[in-house]
């Protein structure tokens, strides 16, 4: 999928009125069905990337899904997405902000490996089902603000093993955390406690964080080939179903007999 | 030199500050969570799925 139309500044601007979801493809069995449902390779199966834009329900087309947008240009995606709004949606603006639910990643395993793919630093709420609630509530206005949105990957856990790929168990359980991801998303490195149930998240603390993060740059290529070479590989929820990438995957790793 | 030190630093912050500042699309990350603030905000859905993992290479979409 062409990254570019999602970083251009009119089609950010316009995402704000919507409720802008993205799914790691073969890492939910249930996310791959609803999946399959908007877009499919022609053989039936669930390609790598999917592109939608959707009704509020989730079950009406806007425009025409693929593997990517199929404007033909971000500055005409923008325009599409803004012509929805005023024609079916004219109250959207009024919940720009308002979110209920903060945007997590569905494990920390997995929002590590999203935060190394993004280059951003996750925020991890770790706690027990009482405090968890507490800790998100808090988060909630600075994840869903003009200042912070998009620019860290959410995740929580509540138990020893969730905090796996961190390394270690933070000391006082139950808190805020920033991490910071290995640039193969298989690790995370806690670089400090921001918060907890009981104290407030420092919102000028996290524009300083934001400013001191530098992720590594990554050249596609040579990642690719370094993850071979040390054998980094990410095993899937569920199988992998685009041919393509079957046979590419397959191509790189036969020599290792893996 | 001093100087020449003291340039990149505040060029390599500056560079830094301004990624850090540019806007970026705040994603939900499951289905189940954008469906349900769709429904109750009554907004569209910008849906993307992607593989976090190149030929199994974890770290690169």
């Amino acid at each position: 999928m062409d990254g570019s139309f999602l970083s251009n500044d009119n089609v950010i601007s316009a995402s704000r009125d919507f409720v802008c979801l993205r799914l790691a493809t073969y890492e939910d069995a249930a996310e791959a069905n609803y999946l399959r449902k908007i877009y499919s390779g022609r053989a039936g199966n669930l390609e790598n990337t999917v592109f939608a834009l959707l009704s509020h329900d989730g079950q009406r087309l806007l425009a025409r899904a693929g593997r990517g947008p199929s404007f033909r240009s971000a500055v005409h995606m923008a325009q599409k997405m803004n012509q929805i709004i005023r024609a079916e949606y004219p109250d959207a603006r009024d919940h720009r902000w308002d979110n209920e639910r903060l945007p997590e990643v569905r494990s920390l395993e997995l929002a590590i490996n999203v935060a190394a793919c993004d280059g951003l630093p996750l925020i991890v709420s770790v706690g027990d089902d009482k405090s968890l609630p507490q800790i998100r509530k808090q988060l909630l206005p600075h994840a869903w603000s003009e200042e912070f949105a998009g620019k860290f990957v959410f995740a929580s856990a509540n138990s020893s093993a969730d905090l796996r790929p961190l390394g270690h168990k933070p000391n006082n359980f139950s808190g805020v955390y920033l991490v910071e991801p290995d640039p193969f998303g298989l690790s995370g490195r806690v670089m400090e406690k921001i918060a907890d149930a009981t104290t407030a998240v420092d919102p000028e603390g996290l524009t300083s964080m934001l400013n001191d993060f530098t992720p590594p740059k990554k050249d596609h290529r040579q990642h690719v080939v370094s993850g071979f070479q040390f054998g980094f590989k990410w095993e899937t929820a569920i199988p992998i179903t685009d041919l393509q990438g079957i046979q590419a995957a397959k191509r790189l790793w036969r020599t290792q007999g893996k | 030199m001093y100087r020449t030190f003291i340039t990149l630093c505040l060029l390599t912050f500056a560079v830094g500050a301004l990624e850090a500042a540019s806007p970026k699309i705040a994603w939900y990350g499951k289905l189940e969570d954008g469906l349900e603030e769709a429904r109750r905000s009554n907004r569209p859905i910008l849906l993307v799925s992607a593989a976090p993992q190149c030929q199994n290479v974890p770290g690169m979409w």
